[in-house]
């Protein structure tokens, strides 16, 4: 656990994105955007709407391709990767709503978001064989822990469709936690959450960097901001204007200008 | 009696062309209006692999006196074959109504091409002369030759049936489920899209394939107007009618479609003077049917179910669950989602 005694922005970077550039028609949505994410470190990425960070979060998990720039993980060049191959480099990224599979129970659900992907071949399913429905039965019951970690055991057979908005966010999570990530792109976590469950939230996202992992969340509730991320990154019409803890920001007058004074501080 | 068993066997072989589109739909959500043009090329190579060389003016291709099984196993590798370069156009980077068009346009042009090329199969007039396949080599006459097909068939349908059932459970057939719910979440998760769905897509034209096969010994001759690009519309129906996704589902619902619909409107009264009445009524029927069940009953007769976890620590109350998908959202889910992507990347 050598990483996390050192300060946040001394650590190794585990994340180094350089001079993205992207644009929609005539409108630059990321322009010259850097910033680095240091390794087992949970960075914030804030703006206000239209700063170009959902953008950024799909340059970097590769759903979308840039105009420029450059994006290394762990010393890998993800810009021209398919978004499952950053993935399989251990990149798992969230979106804006919880996207669950909302025919598939909820352990289901959480099966695929575990790794191992040699349980399923087609072959293997349609024969079945000794060897995946052993694996397959281990998968199950590092499943279920997880979903005992998060509460959702009594949901385990339920299509994950019917969930509440809060209960997905927790799936998600499980999700999350089921792919043993080394960055976690999370993409305004708190949508739709109360405030128990945000704290829930924010120290599954502690536990992330406790096991070493990065984090890297985009989103407006700052005080989530503040209270889980080491780092923050504040973004305005496409670019970085300001990064560092958080507290080294509040003074900040380009921030302020940009972000925090036009909103309502939490 | 024979009427009867030559209606099973049609019904059993058309269950193996509708377990196979649901591998490709019921699982992996893709729309494929090609899916008949698959039934049909291998209908097409298996009668031209096993009658010989045509006699002029006659024209086809191979002209081959292959046995008829040997015959069935080539026409599954060239229709796979066929179907891989449909797939990897078809399959990659488009969604939801732009593959549905894509796989459309693609057997338009099979169905085109095979009425008017005649030196393929013989244009307009189609190939013949696939007799009671393998009856000679077994010793079976022209009478038991109908019930030894129909048992033939049967058994390939159980087989199919038991493995496709097998797959649905899979750790694949959970991963196709996914991919049919949200694919971005799952190439998120690591997965490759495009190759899951391939693979579906392929082992879908298998089974198509191997319909095909028998397809030919059942009707000795096949032509154009033996088969249309929307058959695949009533193999829809028996899908959605069963259950989407659900095995038994989709035998019970070609059952009902082809039995109760197809068959039953046969015996509707002649309308004097109007011969074409009641075949059109029964299109118009199973047309209907389709609209009343997205629109009633869009989970179908028997439902899709969640795998059951009876693992340790099962939940209180985590009884088996049948629930109800609804079709047309179920549909319309994918080019939503579509729309709205597209909606937000031109604000930003």
């Amino acid at each position: 656990m050598s990483t996390l005694s050192i300060p946040a922005e001394q650590r190794s970077s585990a994340l180094d994105v350089r001079g993205l550039c992207i644009s929609f028609g005539g409108v630059r949505a990321v322009d010259q955007c850097s910033f680095v994410v240091p390794e087992a470190t949970a960075v914030g990425l804030i703006g206000p709407n239209g700063a170009g960070k959902s953008t950024a979060i799909d340059l970097i998990s590769g759903f979308k391709a840039p105009d420029s720039g450059t994006v290394v993980f762990r010393g890998q060049e993800l810009i021209g990767m398919k978004p499952h191959d950053i993935s399989k480099l251990g990149v798992v990224r969230t979106f804006q709503s919880p996207r669950e599979w909302a025919s598939l129970s909820v352990l289901d659900n959480v099966l695929i978001g575990m790794r191992g992907f040699e349980r399923e071949t087609m072959l293997g399913g349609l024969f079945r064989t000794g060897r995946q429905r052993r694996a397959e039965q281990e998968a199950r019951q590092e499943g279920r822990e997880l979903l005992e970690d998060f509460g959702l055991t009594k949901l385990k057979n339920d299509p994950a469709g019917s969930l509440s908005g809060g209960q997905k966010r927790l799936l998600e999570f499980a999700r999350i936690a089921a792919a043993h990530p080394s960055l976690v792109i999370l993409d305004e976590p708190m949508g739709g959450v109360n405030p128990v469950l945000g704290e829930r939230i924010g120290k599954a996202v502690r536990s992330l960097i406790g096991q070493g992992s990065s984090v890297v969340v985009v989103e407006h509730n700052l005080r989530f901001i503040e209270d889980y991320c080491d780092l923050v990154v504040v973004m305005d019409q496409g670019a970085v204007i300001a990064e560092g803890p958080y507290d080294s920001l509040r003074d900040n007058p380009r921030v302020v200008a940009a972000y925090l004074g036009d909103v309502e501080y939490a | 009696m024979i009427y009867w068993v030559a209606i099973l066997t049609e019904a059993c072989i058309f269950a193996i062309m509708a377990l196979g589109l649901n591998v490709v739909w019921g699982m992996s959500g893709d729309f494929d209006l090609g899916y008949y043009g698959y039934v049909a090329l291998s209908t097409y190579l298996t009668i031209v692999l096993t009658v010989g060389q045509p006699l002029a003016p006659v024209k086809y291709i191979l002209g081959n006196n292959l046995p008829y099984v040997v015959a069935v196993a080539i026409a599954v590798i060239i229709t796979v074959l066929v179907a891989t370069v449909v797939g990897m156009v078809a399959l990659r980077g488009l969604r939801a109504i732009y593959f549905a068009l894509t796989t459309l346009g693609a057997v338009s042009v099979l169905y085109v091409v095979v009425q008017t090329y005649t030196p393929l199969f013989n244009g307009f007039n189609g190939v013949a002369g696939l007799v009671d396949p393998m009856g000679n080599a077994l010793g079976i006459d022209y009478n038991q030759y109908r019930y030894f097909l129909l048992g033939l068939c049967a058994a390939v349908l159980l087989v199919v049936a038991v493995l496709t059932s097998r797959l649905s459970r899979s750790p694949f057939g959970r991963l196709l489920r996914a991919v049919r719910d949200d694919e971005d979440a799952v190439a998120a998760f690591g997965r490759s899209v495009y190759k899951t769905k391939l693979k579906a897509y392929l082992l879908g034209a298998v089974l198509a394939a191997i319909a095909g096969g028998l397809f030919a010994a059942f009707l000795g001759a096949f032509n154009p107007s033996a088969w249309a690009p929307q058959e695949v519309l009533t193999l829809y129906a028996g899908v959605l009618v069963g259950g989407r996704g659900n095995i038994k589902g989709v035998i019970a619902g070609v059952l009902v479609v082809y039995i109760g619909f197809v068959e039953l409107t046969r015996s509707l009264p002649e309308i004097a003077g109007h011969p074409e009445f009641a075949p059109a009524l029964r299109q118009v029927l199973i047309g209907l049917l389709i609209i009343l069940f997205l629109r009633f009953r869009p989970q179908g007769l028997i439902p899709e179910r969640l795998s059951v976890d009876k693992g340790p620590s099962a939940g209180a109350g985590s009884a088996d669950t049948s629930y109800r998908r609804t079709g047309l959202a179920a549909l319309a889910g994918k080019a939503g989602r579509l729309r709205l992507t597209k909606a937000s990347g031109g604000v930003r």
